[in-house]
């Protein structure tokens, strides 16, 4: 049934990374070679060519995921392979190197290695962990479910407020339009900050009204609550009010949900901004690195 | 030219009757062409504007002076137009036959309007529309009411009351009801008559609140509202309805105002006027079809009877039926239309060109087919292929999906089960009626014998025969049942055995959520479930468990049957439309003392079930997860798409896949689609084992491959049947425009039309490594399971969950 790209085939390319990182690692502890190990031994380049071909390989992936007719192997195999072989091919590049680093285009290649596995893992950590939260956020409800439930609570409101005063209607009618969904672009996505607002003061002269945060609903559930029994409204118009309140609550925890499973939506993908260009930037820097090597070899 | 006598009257201006004029016109033959209304193919003319008219059966060549071609309703009709004036068809319009006296050579007709013709033959091409049943109330007759609805896009804004509950005036309804307020009266509680699909239809759109419906309501009178009645201006009006009506309903009697009444209540068909004459009727029951010869002649000599009252409601038939009497009484010898393709078929036969002898050994050889008509028989055969399989070759393997039955002509058929002897078939006897009821793969693999000839008829071909032939039905259900006892029950024991046990055997058929049976009844009977799936539940406190689950071809609760139990320990539910044999409880428990065998696998079939109550029964929770996949139509599905909620992470990969791979169009909708314990069903096609889609197919451009994939092929009209007969919702109609060249393009000579197809997920056929969507999902959310594998999957998820 469903596997993870995690546990893809038990394990497969998990345990063929480790099994070559642990060779990998024994050579290099085992290798006495006649100058302090560094990219130039046999091992040296040895471990280059293999820890750059496997850069190759991983930056194949981009292709694969997007090949849709190729029937060499499937994408969650391919993304298994990805990330167990892109942290060994991190291991080797650092043998590699032998741990020589210098203010030149060889170590900038290597922090480029370093930044798109690091980019590479919170992808990891993203893929694993938040598509499970999103989902509590959701419940069982899809988005457009969320929105829907939002505007009958934002008519169940305004239909009472009618029976309650013009005033009334025209606060919440502006608390409805001036609701923030938490959309927008992706770094308001990712900031995910409530952004609605309440015009109060409604009536009164044009000076006298103000625009202020209604975050969570925060204002709007303060001005309903400051509303006092006796001296303008009648029994009745106060259980309205309560039921007023009941339905701001509602909709303040469906607009943190929805904004939160916003926030996870988009940082499931701001990553990829990161690593895919850094992937780009490394493969420059590699090849820089190739061919400076035999340049002055 | 009334009052006169002539060779040939023929009654009716349908395809049938116009056709028949044509030949004669053409021969120059004495004729009249009668009808009743004031225009050609009255049906026709009564189709929904651009209405697209098939031409099937599309093998049939056409025999006809007439042209005829699928295309548009307007097109048609102007072409028969045209081919009235030239073949000279001599046609009387409003002239509706209300008798008919005589014999051959001299028979009398009179009519409505009190003029009497005279004629040598008859041809009768009258359809089974007849008249639309009227609303016969006080007021009935005022101009809102009327019966038949042209275009439901050129009324809007109007509050209109359809009277009906059938097809007719479900469809008419539910167009309406887009641009109008519509109120629908129903004299019964539910929409029995209605297809299953449009019942599905209008019980949403009456529950949705987009029509309104009143049960158990009758019209009492209809009259002019008084603003009306007065003569006030018509812009008066405009605000409020036009009209009142009184109702009576369970409640009391009601009054509705409205513009207009579209009263769809049937049709009286004209059988009356044919008995009267004297046409004998194969049976007294009301769609019973009248006795013909080969040569469509009834039981009065001279009087030929064609079309849709003769039982073929197709126009090429009908066309091709009037063209072939009037050759005949022109005294040439005229060989039915499908001669030389039948004839093609039976080619590999020995003395396969004579077509007739070899149909009438059919019809006589085969027991399945013996009860049916020549003439049905003859339509079978064209769609149906003569395969002559060498020795020891595969004629279908066990667990290859079904799309057709076999039936013996020659030779012998070796059927193997898990076990045991195989069985042999020979000629006469038919085989794959499991896979066709069930839906399921074969139980059971088919190899050739030497010299063996078979015929080999579409799954399609054969449900159209089994919903109308009662004598088919009765067939395969008794082979279904002597093949079930033995291939599933009692592989070792003799075919008396069987016989004598099958004589116990009842069907019984169950709707969907339909209770079986519940904890704490008496175990009166055994079930096999034949087709559909049952859920086996227990009730823990407050809620129900399910613990087991029965696909078709399963024992059902065999468990509470084998352990000396009198009363049933669980609920048995259908999960979809099931069906299910059963025997009396006391003759199993004998057979069981009786049979050694039969107990030794019985008690086998026990441990299992006991193992699979016990990991359920454990996980309460996998009960619910089960529950909420059944529910959403997992019991009938072969191939369907679920998706980790926990796994997915929104990339859309799958619907980019499926796009890509299918010109650009996706089949799935990722984000739609119920969702509950992490587990969500997008909308994609769930490839059942009875596909919905293909029932009602009319190009039957639907089919299903031996790995269960069920897909459209090219021939679809963009009917939307299958999109309607979807309860999943997964065919979508899509716009194709056909390929204009550059020229056509730059000349703007005619624009192009858009052509509509019915496009669904073919689980990637044509791609190598299967699904494109599963493949391509990088997270491994996406998965393709099986009915089968439901209960598995909600096991994991209950321990996952857990």
């Amino acid at each position: 049934m469903h596997q993870s790209f995690i546990n893809f085939r038990h394990y497969r390319y998990g345990l063929i990374a480790g099994v070559a990182s642990l060779i990998t690692l024994v050579t290099y502890l085992l290798d006495r070679p006649r100058v302090p190990p560094n990219g130039g031994t046999w091992l040296g380049y040895t471990l280059g060519t293999i820890a750059a071909l496997l850069v190759i390989f991983l930056a194949l992936f981009g292709i694969r995921k997007r090949s849709f007719r190729s029937t060499i192997g499937t994408a969650i195999g391919w993304l298994s392979a990805h990330v167990y072989l892109g942290l060994a091919a991190l291991l080797i590049a650092t043998l590699h190197s032998g741990m020589h680093f210098g203010r030149n285009v060889h170590t900038v290649a290597y922090v480029l290695m370093c930044l798109v596995t690091l980019s590479g893992c919170w992808g990891v950590y993203a893929y694993v962990s938040f598509p499970g939260a999103m989902m509590q956020q959701r419940g069982n409800l899809r988005r457009s479910e969320f929105l829907r439930q939002i505007a009958e609570l934002d008519s169940s409101s305004l239909e009472l407020a009618e029976s309650i005063s013009p005033q009334m209607t025209q606060l919440l009618a502006e608390g409805a339009r001036r609701t923030d969904l938490g959309g927008g672009n992706l770094w308001k996505q990712l900031r995910s900050r409530d952004e609605s607002t309440l015009l109060l003061g409604i009536g009164s002269a044009p000076r006298r009204s103000s625009l202020v945060s209604n975050a969570n609903q925060r204002a709007l559930i303060r001005t309903l609550a400051e509303i006092r029994p006796g001296r303008s409204s009648s029994e009745v118009a106060l259980s309205s009010v309560q039921k007023l309140l009941e339905l701001a609550g509602s909709k303040a925890v469906l607009l943190q949900r929805l904004r939160r499973e916003t926030q996870f939506a988009a940082l499931l993908r701001i990553w990829l901004f990161l690593h895919v260009p850094l992937c780009c930037a490394l493969l420059a820097a590699l090849c820089i690195h190739v061919v400076t090597v035999f340049l002055y070899w | 030219m009334l009052d006169s006598n002539f060779d040939l009257v023929i009654v009716g201006a349908g395809p049938g009757g116009l056709s028949a004029a044509a030949r004669a016109g053409q021969q120059g033959m004495s004729h009249v062409l009668l009808e009743a209304g004031g225009a050609h193919a009255n049906t026709i003319q009564q189709y929904q504007q651009h209405k697209h008219v098939m031409a099937e059966p599309s093998v049939l060549p056409l025999r006809s002076d007439m042209e005829f071609a699928a295309g548009r309703r307007e097109a048609i009709l102007e072409s028969w137009e045209r081919g009235i004036s030239r073949a000279k068809v001599n046609i009387k319009y409003h002239c509706e036959v209300t008798a008919i006296r005589g014999a051959r050579g001299n028979f009398e007709m009179s009519t409505k309007s009190g003029v009497s013709i005279r004629g040598k033959h008859i041809i009768l091409a009258l359809g089974v529309q007849g008249h639309p049943r009227r609303v016969t109330v006080p007021g009935g007759d005022l101009p809102c009411v009327q019966y038949t609805l042209e275009s439901a896009d050129a009324l809007r804004g109007e509050t209109i009351v359809v009277v009906g509950a059938g097809d007719a005036a479900i469809e008419n309804a539910i167009a309406l009801s887009r641009s109008n307020s519509v109120i629908l009266l129903n004299r019964n509680s539910g929409f029995p008559r209605a297809k299953d699909a449009n019942a599905a239809r209008i019980t949403r759109a009456i529950s949705a609140g987009r029509i309104k419906c009143f049960m158990h309501a009758e019209v009492r009178s209809v009259q002019a509202s008084d603003a009306r009645a007065n003569g006030r201006q018509a812009s008066d009006n405009s605000a409020g309805a036009p009209y009142r009506m009184v109702i009576s309903t369970q409640e009391g009697e009601r009054t509705l105002a409205f513009h207009r009444v579209i009263a769809r209540l049937g049709a009286i068909p004209p059988r009356q006027l044919v008995e009267s004459i004297g046409v004998r009727f194969l049976s007294s029951e009301a769609d019973a079809l009248p006795e013909l010869s080969s040569q469509y002649e009834s039981t009065v000599p001279g009087l030929f009877v064609i079309g849709a009252l003769a039982g073929y409601p197709l126009i090429k038939q009908a066309m091709n039926q009037g063209f072939e009497v009037v050759e005949h009484l022109l005294g040439r010898a005229v060989a039915p239309a499908d001669h030389d393709i039948l004839r093609d078929k039976f080619r590999i036969l020995r003395g396969g060109s004579d077509v007739e002898r070899i149909v009438s050994l059919i019809h006589k050889g085969l027991p399945i087919f013996r009860g049916i008509q020549m003439l049905a028989l003859r339509e079978l055969l064209l769609v149906s292929r003569v395969v002559t399989p060498g020795k020891r070759s595969s004629i279908f393997a066990r667990g290859d999906y079904a799309s057709s039955i076999f039936n013996v002509l020659r030779g012998e058929v070796h059927l193997e089960a898990g076990g045991g002897a195989p069985m042999i078939l020979r000629g006469g006897q038919l085989l794959g009626e499991m896979s066709l009821i069930s839906g399921r793969p074969h139980e059971t693999s088919a190899l050739a014998g030497a010299d063996c000839i078979l015929l080999e008829t579409p799954h399609s071909a054969i449900r159209k025969l089994l919903r109308t032939e009662q004598s088919v039905r009765a067939y395969i259900d008794t082979v279904y049942s002597l093949r079930a006892l033995r291939l599933l029950l009692m592989p070792h024991a003799s075919p008396e055995t069987i016989h004598a046990l099958s004589k116990a055997v009842s069907l019984h058929r169950f709707a969907p959520g339909a209770e079986i049976f519940k904890e704490g009844d008496p175990i009166e009977r055994f079930y096999l479930v034949r087709s559909g799936s049952v859920a086996l539940s227990r009730r823990t406190g407050e809620q129900d468990t399910v613990v087991a689950y029965c696909a078709a071809n399963s024992f059902l609760d065999a468990l509470g049957c084998l352990s000396g139990e009198t009363t049933r320990s669980l609920n048995a539910k259908s999960m979809v439309a099931t069906e299910a044999l059963s025997i009396d409880h006391a003759s199993f428990k004998a057979l069981l003392k009786a049979d050694a065998r039969l107990a030794a696998k019985m008690d086998a079939e026990r441990t299992e079930q006991l193992t699979q109550y016990a990991h359920m029964q454990a996980r309460p929770k996998a009960g619910n997860v089960f529950s909420y996949l059944m529910s959403h139509g997992l019991g009938e599905a072969t191939s369907v798409l679920v998706i980790d909620e926990t796994l997915c992470v929104g990339c859309d990969q799958c619907e980019k896949a499926c796009a890509a791979t299918h010109e650009g169009v996706s089949r799935l909708d990722r984000s739609a689609g119920p969702s509950l314990h992490s587990l969500h069903l997008p909308t994609s096609c769930r490839h059942c084992e009875h596909p919905h889609c293909m029932r009602d197919c009319p190009p039957s451009a639907i089919h299903r491959l031996p790995n269960g994939e069920v897909y459209i092929d090219e021939t679809c009209i963009g009917c939307g049947n299958c999109e309607e007969n979807c309860p999943y919702g997964v065919i979508q109609m899509a716009e194709k425009t056909p390929k204009t060249s550059l020229f056509e393009k730059l000349m703007r000579t005619k624009p192009a039309e858009t052509v509509k197809t019915a496009v669904k997920c073919d689980v990637c056929a044509s791609l190598k490594g299967g699904p494109a969507c599963v493949r391509a999902c990088p997270t491994g959310a996406a998965i393709r399971i099986h009915a089968e594998d439901v209960l598995e999957l909600a096991r994991q998820r209950a321990v996952a969950l857990e």
